[in-house]
């Protein structure tokens, strides 16, 4: 359930959302640890915790990392697996008045179909999001979402077994963003989200060791946010398929730039652990900029910038 | 609940070496926060430190509306903490954590404290004292040297039990404070049982708790430390291995665990 429709409200993939910030996934568990904080029927949407077939107890610790303006983290996407996801974390996630989006991840293209053919049975989701792109497991994630022939093979297969518009979440971690957002596009997805994390690390040169027991991991946080930027630019320009723009994004204005460039929506990530009302500041700065710019509807911003 | 909050500096006082204690208006945290919870503190506005820094509670004043967290200069975001003034106004995320369990009527109590573990056993032992027979209360107490050692006026003062060690011998008796424990518990064969033991220190210190636990079948709860991204359970950033291979989350299935439960590496 979705309150009507405002000066914020968006619409993509035939799904009405009542603004367009999202808190986005593996930053924000499966809603319910951010309840006592603030009113969460205020968000766009909640991206879940990426949800796998069987459930996955992540990487060893250590599994985050603080660098400049950023963070790393190896998660190793733990989660409680499709069948309690369902039965324990739905049905709050469905009580909300926000459109709900669960994050999809598998080892192998057969594990993200069978995943989308549970979630199908179940009500109260808007969309999903195919994670083609976490960087920190061997199997699975970036590893289709690296290469545009497996990226459009992973999404073909998603595509035909889902019953929801689809998202695919594209990794920075390619020679030529485009090139698989062109592919995803060709093979279904409804909407692209971008950018997951950046691989990187850090070293402890006292014990000559890696910081994550992972050894690599995603950069997170205000440190990615002008790669992101350029990304979600090129993706946007190129493709006609709404974008979703994440990374870095930490007021208002971050999320303003996004728009700008051509993101339909944005999601807010690591910005959640330094403040959780984050999300929605972004959400009363949008309104109030449209307000003080007589700007009529926020989607007349996505794609304005005067780059000519 | 956690809660989400701004608080202002009621006073910061130098304790030791690098060491500083930070006095906080809150009669939210003072009224509700129980002995092993911490607080999530924002450090500054600009995005480096980035992330939030845990500090157990240390202590509360009901009266005052106010709370305590002890904190080490131990890099940047701990470095801008210890140069508060009062008044300055800092936002926090609290009480969080599950804290620990108080003892059973009749039990004998041992506190063992190594370096900043001291920080959520004095909340544990404020609450502990009037309640637990004095002579069935015993702190053990232990630091790198003399000037990292906190307290030992006061805890005399409390009359409990104090056993003192500093790793260089500046101070008590000179080793290990988890040697001085193992010595102690050895001397009471078979009364395991009659035990409950409460425990923070550094990792390698826990980790040698949680192997004495398990040899003597101690009842013993151990205090955690982990990256915490979020603090409030979200993002999973912070594990503890536990003994059937799976993980759980420092900051809102512990911080306090069963030392016989965990894996500590």
């Amino acid at each position: 359930m979705v309150s009507g429709s405002s000066h914020l409200s968006v619409k993509i993939a035939g799904v009405e959302f009542s603004n367009p910030v999202l808190v986005a996934s593996g930053t924000f568990g499966y809603g319910e640890e951010y309840e006592s904080l603030f009113d969460l029927s205020k968000l766009g949407g909640i991206v879940t915790k990426s949800i796998t077939l069987e459930p996955r107890e992540g990487h060893p610790p250590p599994r985050t990392f603080e660098t400049s303006c950023g963070m790393l983290n190896a998660i190793g996407l733990a989660n409680v697996g499709v069948e309690r996801f369902i039965k324990e974390k739905l049905p709050f996630l469905k009580s909300l008045k926000t459109r709900i989006i669960v994050n999809v991840a598998g080892s192998t293209v057969s594990e993200y179909e069978e995943v989308v053919k549970r979630l199908n049975r179940s009500k109260g989701i808007d969309m999903l999001e195919i994670n083609i792109s976490c960087p920190n497991v061997k199997e699975g994630g970036i590893a289709f979402g690296s290469k545009v022939k497996s990226a459009y093979e992973c999404i073909k297969a998603v595509r035909k077994n889902s019953s929801y518009p689809i998202i695919a979440k594209l990794s920075p971690n390619v020679t030529d963003i485009v090139e698989v957002a062109h592919a995803v596009k060709k093979a279904g997805a409804d909407a692209i989200s971008l950018i997951n994390t950046l691989v990187g690390m850090a070293v402890d040169v006292e014990r000559r060791r890696p910081l994550l027991a992972n050894i690599t991991g995603g950069l997170s946080g205000p440190a990615i946010k002008p790669v992101a930027l350029a990304m979600v630019w090129k993706v946007a320009k190129a493709v006609k398929v709404p974008v979703i723009g994440l990374g870095g994004i930490m007021n208002t204005e971050d999320a303003l730039e996004f728009i700008l460039a051509g993101a339909s929506m944005i999601q807010v990530g690591t910005a959640n652990f330094v403040d959780p009302q984050t999300s929605i500041k972004i959400v009363d700065g949008l309104s109030e900029y449209c307000k003080k710019k007589g700007i009529r509807k926020i989607t007349d911003l996505v794609g304005k910038l005067k780059a000519d | 609940m956690i809660s989400q909050f701004t608080s202002s500096v009621v006073s910061n006082q130098k304790l030791g070496e690098k060491i500083f204690k930070l006095t906080l208006s809150s009669p939210y945290i003072s009224k509700r926060a129980k002995p092993g919870n911490f607080v999530h503190i924002k450090v500054g506005s600009t995005y480096s430190p980035l992330l939030r820094r845990a500090f157990s509670v240390h202590n509360v004043d009901k009266q005052k509306g106010s709370f305590e967290v002890l904190l080490k200069v131990v890099g940047r975001g701990t470095g801008i903490l210890s140069e508060k003034s009062p008044g300055d106004i800092l936002d926090l995320l609290g009480p969080i954590g599950k804290g620990f369990s108080l003892p059973q009527e009749g039990k004998t109590v041992m506190l063992v404290a190594g370096g900043m573990g001291i920080a959520p056993l004095w909340f544990l032992l404020n609450n502990l004292i009037g309640k637990t027979d004095k002579e069935k209360l015993l702190f053990f107490s232990g630091a790198k040297t003399e000037k990292e050692l906190l307290y030992c006026e006061n805890l005399k003062d409390l009359g409990a039990n104090l056993m003192v060690t500093t790793d260089d011998g500046s101070f008590g008796t000179k080793g290990l404070i988890t040697d001085l424990f193992l010595k102690e518990i050895k001397g009471r064969k078979n009364d395991s049982s009659k035990l409950m033991v409460y425990s923070c220190g550094p990792p390698e210190m826990l980790k040698r708790m949680s192997e004495i636990s398990k040899g003597y079948d101690l009842s013993c709860q151990i205090s955690l430390e982990g990256n915490m991204a979020c603090g409030v359970g979200a993002c999973w950033g912070c594990p503890v291995k536990l003994e059937n291979g799976w993980y759980k989350r420092v900051c809102v299935d512990g911080p306090v665990f069963d030392a016989r439960e965990v894996v500590l590496e």
